[in-house]
């Protein structure tokens, strides 16, 4: 595996094998071995209040109940949304991803946020053939609140080229915003001798 | 009625007043995709506060005021303090809660923005979803004082994402410009269907008391026929003028339920046949021209969609709507009146387009499509045109072109129709799926547009 860096990453740009739009920072979005991303105006929350536990054994009932669990927001720009300590929120890239079958992605935080506390992401691999926007785990791991905007640059994804070729086989095609946990799919996944109990 | 009956009157008002100003606290906390939202609660706040306080001021007089009191005049300033709020302000109430980010297609809200921006400028747009199948638009009539500054766009709750029915908004952002079109041939229209009537109906005698009555009726039944007509036919040719062959689609799909021979009359509001409709856009609004040039792509996706379309065009090449609306006498008066006025409408249309309103007929947006379309196939949204010039050891240069609506929306309809042919035999993007890229690509192109 190899990392791309921003010569390459134009390259494939160019032969329209990547895309990344939009390039909202124009050229500076592409850094010498990575892609910023800028967060967007979605978030899902959490509804503390309504949810007992998340049980992927009752996982049909977090499905069918979603909206009872949690909420889509979206802040308009130049507007605030203020993640609190400890808090979790799904956000998600305002760019929209297409990765080539020999290309895969790691989502990273910047330092300077990560300094605050910042978290952007517990699941940072992207598969090759992804496409979509980028899902955020944003949690903040700091002592204070802090205030989130639409179009802070809080994220970067590194680009490696992979060893033979892949395609994507999963469970969130075509995001365009955070999208709700898939727990139900999640159940099916799990090995026959662990559901027979 | 006792001055006890008229207290308790006013104190009901105050209340009702006090219910309207809380109803309004809870709303302006909620997320709204325009600030037209925030900007009209206060103004509604303002409009309440004040009327409570005339409320107010009328129970202070009546406390006042010796005997004998003057009831009937108290009551009717309590009852018309009352109406302010019952028949005007609650109804925006159901609006600002139907506009509501959650509840609106928000991504699609800043191109609707800027394109009502251009059309009817004195008119900020506030989209709203409502339990209706049915889309509408209501501006400054009727509303009262400082509230008309707006226009309240109405959608199908059930089709909020629905993008590609959503073109049909082009239709509704006309509505506010027709009137000044017939208002100018009023008088001489109204001139010309008196004699047609009387001709019609030779029986009637205008010198008999009934005979004049009849005929007065059956003058304003004609006049109300022209006039809804011409507007629907206004509102038609503007969005076909704007989208082109997604107009047509978008208003194909929308009637799909409906009969496209419904005589009009006072039921149904006067609204034209939809077999009529469909006629008059297709002979006259949509662009010989512009069509051959989207047709020079030869790929298979725009060759369906020509044959679509063509195929669609042909169905309406007749007269027959027309034929079926003139089976009816009075009907057949107005409608006469009105296609002598399609060609002078369609100018009239073509003057309320300015340059700086994208087109799908602008050599951009024609050049735009069968591009946009190779990004839909992809299964990325269509925003933006990227050229990558050269690429230096460091350094890249690019352009990036944010897609223009008409462009997005026509290659939506492309896909649309390529996946209606073809989604049984391939692995095509669901109509969730693209209205959803369609939605994204809207937003990010008028993001680019502003940087």
């Amino acid at each position: 595996m190899s990392i791309l860096t921003r010569n390459v990453i134009w390259q494939e740009l160019k032969k329209n094998r990547l895309v990344i739009t939009p390039l909202v920072n124009g050229k500076d979005e592409i850094g010498s071995s990575s892609v910023d991303l800028h967060l967007g105006h979605e978030f899902i929350i959490f509804k503390r209040a309504k949810v007992t536990s998340v049980d992927v054994m009752n996982s049909t009932d977090l499905t069918r109940n979603v909206y009872k669990y949690q909420e889509k927001v979206r802040i308009s720009r130049g507007q605030k949304f203020v993640l609190h300590p400890h808090q979790l929120v799904l956000g998600a890239s305002i760019e929209y991803i297409s990765l080539p079958n020999d290309v895969s992605g790691e989502i990273c935080g910047r330092s300077t946020w990560g300094r605050t506390g910042l978290i952007i992401a517990t699941a940072t691999k992207v598969d090759t053939c992804f496409k979509g926007c980028v899902t955020l785990e944003l949690v903040n791991e700091g002592e204070v609140p802090l205030s989130l905007y639409p179009g802070l640059c809080v994220a970067q994804i590194v680009l490696k080229r992979t060893e033979g070729l892949g395609s994507y086989k999963g469970r969130y095609p075509y995001p365009t915003g955070p999208e709700f946990p898939k727990l139900d799919q999640e159940l099916e996944s799990l090995p026959k001798f662990f559901k027979s109990v | 009625m006792s001055l006890s009956s008229l207290l308790r009157l006013s104190h009901q008002v105050e209340n009702e007043y006090l219910a309207f100003l809380n109803e309004l606290q809870k709303l302006e906390v909620l997320e709204y995709p325009t600030l037209a939202c925030n900007d009209l609660i206060s103004k509604l706040r303002e409009q309440g506060l004040h009327n409570k306080d005339s409320i107010i001021k009328v129970r202070e007089e009546l406390l006042l005021v010796s005997p004998p009191i003057k009831e009937h005049l108290y009551r009717a300033r309590i009852i018309f303090e009352r109406q302010k709020l019952i028949e005007i302000l609650t109804n925006f109430l159901d609006w600002i809660v139907g506009a509501q980010t959650q509840k609106v297609p928000w991504s699609f809200t800043p191109s609707i923005e800027s394109l009502a921006n251009k059309i009817i400028p004195d008119y900020p747009p506030i989209l709203y979803c409502k339990n209706l199948y049915n889309y509408g638009i209501q501006w400054a009539q009727a509303l009262p004082g400082n509230l008309d500054k707006y226009s309240f766009i109405s959608l199908p709750r059930l089709h909020r994402s629905n993008i590609l029915m959503h073109t049909l908004i082009g239709h509704e952002l006309f509505h506010p410009c027709c009137e000044s079109f017939t208002s100018k041939m009023e008088n001489e229209v109204a001139r010309r269907i008196t004699l047609e009537v009387k001709k019609a109906f030779p029986d009637l005698d205008p010198d008999d008391l009934f005979g004049q009555k009849e005929l007065g009726r059956m003058n304003a039944i004609v006049m109300c026929s022209w006039k809804r007509t011409l507007h629907e036919l206004l509102c038609d040719m503007f969005c076909a003028e704007l989208f082109g062959p997604a107009a047509l689609l978008a208003m194909r799909s929308y009637v799909s339920f409906s009969d496209y021979k419904r005589m009009p009359d006072m039921n149904n509001n006067f609204y034209p046949p939809l077999q009529y409709r469909f006629e008059v856009i297709c002979q006259n609004a949509m662009d010989k021209n512009a069509l051959d040039t989207l047709w020079g792509e030869k790929s298979e996706i725009i060759q369906l969609f020509k044959s679509e379309i063509e195929e669609l065009s042909k169905t309406f090449e007749t007269n027959e709507g027309f034929e079926f609306v003139c089976t009816d006498n009075l009907n057949g008066i107005a409608y006469a009146e009105v296609n002598k006025l399609i060609s002078e409408a369609h100018d009239y249309v073509i003057s309320k387009l300015p340059d700086s309103i994208p087109r799908w007929i602008d050599e951009k947006a024609l050049v735009q499509i069968p591009k946009l379309l190779e990004r839909l196939q992809d299964g990325i949204p269509p925003n933006e045109i990227i050229k990558i010039k050269s690429i230096e050891e460091d350094d890249c240069d690019f352009t990036s072109e944010p897609a223009e609506l008409p462009a997005i929306l026509i290659a939506g309809w492309a896909y649309q129709i390529y996946r209606e042919k073809n989604m049984e035999t391939q692995d095509l993007l669901s109509y969730d799926t693209l209205s959803r890229l369609l939605l994204k690509a809207c937003e990010d192109s008028e993001m680019l547009k502003c940087e």
